[in-house]
Parts: C-alpha cells; sequence; structure tokens
C-alpha cells in the first residue's frame, strides 16, 4: 500500500508491515466504531463493518493507493460500508421507504470532526475532579441528573451548576486549544 | 430565579435529555451551539469507549491467518526452507507439528497453536524454539542484510552472528535489538509484563519513546505494556527458561498468571470461581507434571482451600 501525502507526519506508516497494521487498527478501531454506530445505532454490526474494512485493507495493501490523511479514508471507507449494510438490512427486511440513505456528509469535514473530538478528550481530561466526576457521570454513564444527586449525596442543583462549569471551561479550553 | 439562571437550567435539560426542546427554549440552545457541539463529541467519545481494540484485533488478525495459510501450500513452505527446519518438520511429520507455514518472498511467518510448539531455522542461520500460543513473522533483506521479527508468544532465540541488526519487534510498543546471541523473550500480549532473558551476547531493548535498556548475560529485562516502562528484574536466568526442559518455575506467581501458562501450554480453558482466587492465590516452587491432570493434582495438593473440575477442555478451579 502507498500513502501519498506529505502533509502528515504520522502517515509514514506502511502496511507492508504487520506491526503498523496493528498499531493503525489499535489507534483508528474504537474511533471508527463510534462512527459507523452513528449509522447503524447498532454495535455489533459496527465492529463487524469496520473489522470487515480493515481486513480488505490489509488484503489490498499492494493496490491501494490513498491519496489522502488515512483516517479521512477508514472513515469514508467505513461509512460506505455501513451504508451498503443499511441497505441490505433494508431490503432484507422490505422496509426500503424508512431507509436512510441521504445521510448527508461534508467530506471535508469528516476530519475536522475527528479533530474536534480529539481536542474535547483533552479539555475532558483537563477538566477539575468535582466537576469531571459529574460531567463523566451525566455524558459518559448516561446518569439522570437525580441520580448523581443521590449517589454524591449533593443537590440537583450542584450538579446543573457542575454540569455548567464543566461545559463552559471545555468551551473556554478548546478556544485556546483551537487557537494554537 | 433569575433568568440568567432559568435559562443555563433550560439548556442543560435539554442537553441531559431530561426535558423536550420547545419552541420557544429551542432559540436558547440555538444560540449555544458551541455547548451543543461539546455535548455531542463528549457523546461520540462515550461511544468510543465501548469499543475495544484488543479484543477486536483478535478477531481480525484471526480471519487474516486463516486467508494467508489458506494461499500457501505446505510442501512449498517446507521446500522453502532451510535444510535444517525442512528436516526437523520431516521428522516430526505433520501429525505432531501443528505449526503453520506461509512463506512468501523473503518474509515467513510460523504460528505454533495453543498446546503445540516446534523449532526452526531462519533463512540467516538463527534458531528459535517456540513456545506454544506464539506468532514469528520474519523478515529478511537479502539486500541490506537486516533481519526484522514481528513476534509475540514466547520462544528462545539463538541468533547467528552478524554486524547487521536481528531486531524484534513486540506488540505493544517493545523492540530488541541484537548482533548475534542467545536469550529468551517473554510477549504475550495478554501478559501484564513481558521479559527478556539473556544468556550470552549483548541485547538492546526500546520502547516506542526510544528509552533504552541495555542487557548483559545473566540479566533480565522486564517491559510494562501498559506504561511502556522498562526495567531490570531481579530473578533467576535459568528459571525463565524453564519452558525449554517442560518445567514451570513459580516464584510467588499468581494463579491466574499460572493459568494462563498452562492454557498456553496444554491447550485448554481455565476459569476460576470466584474470579478473585486468580489474584489470592500464589505459588512458589517448581512444576515439572507432564499432563494437565498432573498439574492439577499438584496444585490442589499444594493448596489444601481448592478444587477443580475438568470437562473436555475446559477446566474450572474453585474454592472447596
Amino acid at each position: 500500500m502507498k500513502i501519498e501525502n506529505e502533509d502528515n507526519a504520522h502517515l509514514t506508516y506502511s502496511f507492508s508491515d504487520y506491526a503498523s497494521f496493528n498499531k493503525i487498527f489499535d489507534l483508528y478501531y474504537p474511533r471508527l466504531c463510534a462512527y459507523v454506530f452513528q449509522i447503524t445505532n447498532n454495535s455489533n454490526a459496527s465492529e463487524d463493518i469496520v473489522q470487515e474494512v480493515f481486513i480488505r485493507l490489509w488484503n489490498g495493501r499492494e493496490r491501494i493507493v490513498i491519496h489522502e490523511h488515512l483516517l479521512g479514508y477508514l472513515l469514508k471507507a467505513s461509512r460506505n460500508a455501513a451504508l451498503n449494510y443499511l441497505r441490505s438490512e433494508a431490503s432484507r427486511k422490505k422496509t426500503m421507504e424508512s431507509l436512510p440513505v441521504d445521510i448527508e456528509i461534508n467530506e471535508s469535514n469528516l476530519l475536522e470532526e475527528q479533530e474536534f473530538i480529539d481536542l474535547v478528550t483533552e479539555c475532558i481530561e483537563e477538566l477539575p475532579e468535582r466537576s469531571k466526576q459529574v460531567f463523566l457521570m451525566s455524558r459518559f454513564e448516561g446518569l439522570k441528573q437525580k441520580e448523581i444527586a443521590d449517589k454524591l449525596g449533593v443537590s440537583i442543583k450542584t450538579i446543573k451548576n457542575q454540569i455548567w462549569k464543566s461545559l463552559q471551561y471545555l468551551k473556554s479550553c478548546l478556544e485556546i486549544k483551537e487557537a494554537l | 430565579m433569575k433568568p440568567e439562571e432559568e435559562n443555563r437550567n433550560t439548556i442543560i435539560d435539554q442537553l441531559t435529555g431530561e426535558k423536550r426542546a420547545e419552541v420557544e427554549s429551542e432559540s436558547r440552545i440555538g444560540q449555544n451551539s458551541a455547548l451543543t457541539k461539546i455535548w455531542e463529541a463528549a457523546g461520540f467519545i462515550s461511544t468510543m469507549n465501548r469499543f475495544n481494540s484488543s479484543e477486536a484485533w483478535r478477531v481480525v488478525n484471526q480471519s487474516i491467518e486463516k486467508q494467508n495459510t489458506r494461499k500457501i501450500r505446505l510442501q512449498k513452505a517446507v521446500y522453502a526452507m532451510s535444510g535444517v527446519a525442512a528436516a526437523i518438520v520431516l521428522m516430526l511429520g505433520l501429525a505432531v507439528f501443528t505449526g503453520q507455514f506461509s512463506i512468501t518472498e523473503n518474509k515467513m511467518r510460523l504460528t505454533t497453536a495453543y498446546g503445540s510448539r516446534t523449532e526452526l531455522t531462519l533463512p540467516d542461520g538463527s534458531q528459535v524454539k517456540l513456545n506454544s500460543g506464539s506468532n514469528i513473522d520474519y523478515h529478511y533483506n537479502r539486500v541490506t542484510g537486516i533481519r526484522k521479527v514481528n513476534f509475540e508468544g514466547e520462544a528462545f532465540f539463538d541468533v547467528a552472528k552478524s554486524k547487521k541488526p536481528f531486531v524484534i519487534q513486540t506488540p505493544k510498543g517493545m523492540q530488541l535489538k541484537v548482533l548475534g546471541t542467545s536469550f529468551n523473550l517473554s510477549a504475550y500480549p495478554e501478559d501484564k509484563y513481558f521479559e527478556a532473558t539473556l544468556i550470552e551476547g549483548k541485547i538492546e531493548l526500546s520502547n516506542a519513546n526510544g528509552e533504552k535498556l541495555i542487557l548483559k548475560p545473566g540479566q533480565i529485562g522486564s517491559y510494562d505494556p501498559l506504561s511502556s516502562h522498562l526495567v531490570y528484574k531481579q530473578g533467576d536466568p535459568s528459571l525463565e527458561m524453564g519452558w525449554l526442559d517442560n518445567k514451570i518455575y513459580l516464584d510467588n506467581t499468581s494463579l491466574s498468571r499460572l493459568s494462563r501458562q498452562l492454557e498456553r501450554r496444554f491447550d485448554v480453558q481455565i476459569s476460576m470461581i470466584p474470579a478473585s482466587i486468580g489474584q489470592e492465590i500464589h505459588y512458589t516452587g517448581v512444576l515439572g507434571e507432564q499432563t494437565i491432570t498432573d498439574v492439577l493434582e499438584a496444585l490442589t495438593e499444594l493448596n489444601g482451600e481448592i478444587r477443580y473440575q475438568m470437562k473436555g477442555k475446559n477446566i474450572t478451579i474453585m474454592n472447596k
């Protein structure tokens, strides 16, 4: 596989060796699964789809030439596979009318979105301890405000304040990072 | 409530999904699309955390492996290997030899299943004894003379002397560079740490950050795949190579670490009830038993608190 892109340092990966392929897999697998999950809303199918994308990539490594950022390529390949999956599912269930094939995807934004997600990840890490705890319970564990309040023995008002504080912190953290 | 606070609360309730957006409040959140964007990104990250790449890698790796071995006829592979290894393979015969070969150009792959072992001579003359559940990918560039190996599992290497380096890459970023020497390397991806034990010569361990650890004969280098830390480990080098003469040396070894070794050596599956006993029970000594039943008998005798059940390849160790 040839990767033709001079802008990006980490594209020096060459797929002729299995260890680099493994590295790329580890690096991008959860992200691609989450992306495909947005389309399919099915965890198992998402994993199958992304695994298949990687297997095809390895099998085609001598033929495939990538002219862009590797992640961008993988996102598009995963998306196409996900749409194919939806199509075959729909025809299997004969529910063509409910088929969301018109998912709008702006190609150039795919990577930007992922870069933004990386920044948010960094900023969440940097949240003050208490706000972080509440934010993670709400967003990552999916707990209701009341459930968090009960667990931590504080009022719902405090929970609201903590979430608000987190969001404001993340917002300014992102502004700084995006300016860099 | 101050209007500002009310506004704030509405936004939070909408984001956390506790209240549906009404027409009026939709505009409030509209002004805060930056917050919505952050909230959605955090949701994406939370979804990402659900997917585990190391489990998935096992599936992908297996699938690729199957394709590879199907493609290549064994006979051709044996023919292409050097005389010594071919002789070993032929002597053992296919029934005993459960490793699978594939060779393309200057690349060679060898896999040993759980319960099987093998030894081979690489095209540059280096000798490798491969323990169960190991995988070796050998690349030899005939022009530059550089020997490169991707490796996981455990093996004893006797590397042919050459001025060109022999480089081994393990999973999770450990690298080992040698110039002609013999050493034992244990790097099973599922283990908590990897170990290299040097017998003769000189080797250099490094991690992805470029940190290095140089081993002299008799020294053991240990690598923590999680932190990428490389450190010298106290211990008896000959114990690290117990597997070569079918012995398992235990030095305050936890039952769960020992179970993994047994699973690989005997191709069995071991579970523990409760799972916590894996970390609670430790053993010290030498296990010379040659069958899984004998080993289990010895383990239950050494620790009177546990018993075991065996159904086919499935073994359960439990509290009495």
